[in-house]
């Protein structure tokens, strides 16, 4: 009796348990046009804490991004979307952004070697010029939240939304997947992993490839 | 047996209690201003703020610029689900089109952008006009002695109308009593405010 308490104490509520999936997806105005070619933005990630953050959270980290970056890429790929790299448009966005720069005479071009320029750090109206150029039709976007800790067990909330907008602006579609994780009764226990944060993206853009 | 009673008694409302953080509800305060939602939407990074300091006039915070990268995260993220094209304004490269004094640099070894939208002029307003932004988003983290409140507002950019202005206040402390942690509290004051103009919009039209 005792070791189920202290199990029921550490998981927060054992008739609550682990979350299970929350999915929901949203058709946008944009839903129904023809997208057969997309550019993926790189994701980006928060946590909830009580702390402020002058940089990035460890579990947001640069590589656990370009793993959801790859994957995200492979799965469109898989489905015979045209994909293009975030490579591929920032030498585009920087190339664009070079001649602006001459154009306006706003200073020598030389100020601009070696700057890493992202497409994700270009204007709306910029990225929509090399979208046209790059003959894409759509942009997807990918946001993971992990949430703050539940319970002593410090289980978490993790949330990805991932939006489909087209060339205009215009949401095709959004998808919203969110997952529980953490110490679980059934599971025996263990922390959130980045494979977790992984699985949860891949569930919202399964979810959205269903439509 | 006896001592595990003891236990049970003891465990009980520890394990109550990690059920009794999913009650806890914040409540909206939501003031509508005008009815034209910007489409693409430049999102500031939030601001921290403390309604404690020693000094400070009554009802007034005084706000630092650091931010909370989760708040932000989860607004930002809502704001596109439901359609906005939302741009981070710490990533937009400033330097390009924008009149440099638009910018200002907190921390240089950081090199964080901080982008102050009282300082705002009609020139810069037309700038980022051009730049395809039609509307900010402003966040703001109040921290009270037993509480944390969220305050999002919309602006457009082309008027400098304010859109909408919502307030979420989460308690994190009940007297004595801690009702849920301070991350906790300052999610739920999150996903209240930034949730609810959109949710009030639909229930009106609803209505209609």
């Amino acid at each position: 009796m005792k070791s189920a308490l202290v199990l029921l104490a550490l998981t927060g509520c054992s008739s609550v348990g682990l979350q299970g999936q929350l999915v929901r997806i949203e058709p946008g105005p944009g839903f129904g046009r023809e997208v057969s070619s997309i550019a993926s933005l790189s994701a980006t990630c928060g946590v909830m804490g009580s702390a402020t953050h002058p940089a990035l959270p460890a579990e947001c980290s640069d590589a656990m991004m370009a793993r959801v970056d790859r994957a995200t890429l492979g799965f469109l790929e898989a489905r015979d979307v045209r994909t293009v790299r975030s490579r591929s448009l920032n030498a585009a966005t920087f190339e664009k952004l070079k001649a602006q720069r001459r154009e306006s005479d706003q200073g020598a071009p030389d100020e601009w070697g070696g700057a890493r320029v992202l497409f994700r750090s270009a204007s709306p109206v910029l990225q929509s010029q090399v979208l046209e150029e790059m003959n894409v039709d759509g942009i997807l976007r990918t946001r993971l939240l992990v949430g703050a800790g539940v319970g002593m067990s410090q289980r978490r909330s993790l949330t990805a939304v991932i939006t489909l907008f087209d060339r205009e602006g215009t949401l095709v579609w959004a998808s919203r997947c969110e997952r529980e994780v953490g110490l679980s009764l059934s599971e025996g226990g263990g922390a959130f992993t980045a494979a977790d944060l992984l699985e949860t993206a891949m569930c919202a853009l399964e979810e959205a490839a269903s439509l | 047996m006896r001592a595990n009673l003891h236990a049970a008694l003891l465990l009980a409302p520890l394990a109550l209690g990690g059920c009794g953080v999913h009650h806890v509800v914040p409540y909206a305060r939501v003031a509508f201003e005008t009815t034209a939602e910007p489409g693409t939407v430049l999102a500031l990074p939030s601001s921290s703020c403390s309604s404690s300091l020693a000094g400070a006039p009554e009802g007034q915070a005084s706000c630092g610029r650091n931010r909370y990268i989760g708040v932000d995260e989860l607004v930002r993220a809502t704001l596109e689900f439901a359609g906005h094209q939302v741009v981070d304004s710490e990533r937009i490269e400033p330097t390009v089109t924008l009149p440099g004094d638009v910018w200002k640099y907190e921390d240089e070894e950081e090199g964080s952008r901080v982008f102050v939208m009282d300082d705002l002029t009609p020139t810069h307003r037309r700038a980022l006009v051009a730049l395809g932004v039609e509307g900010v988003l402003s966040t703001a983290v109040v921290s009270g002695p037993q509480w944390v409140e969220v305050q999002i507002q919309m602006t457009r950019m082309d008027s400098g109308a304010r859109v909408w202005r919502s307030h979420c206040r989460a308690m994190v402390n009940e007297g004595a009593r801690v009702v849920q942690t301070t991350a906790r509290a300052l999610q739920a004051a999150t996903s209240c405010a930034i949730e609810a103009p959109g949710a009030l919009r639909r229930a009106s039209r609803g209505q209609r």
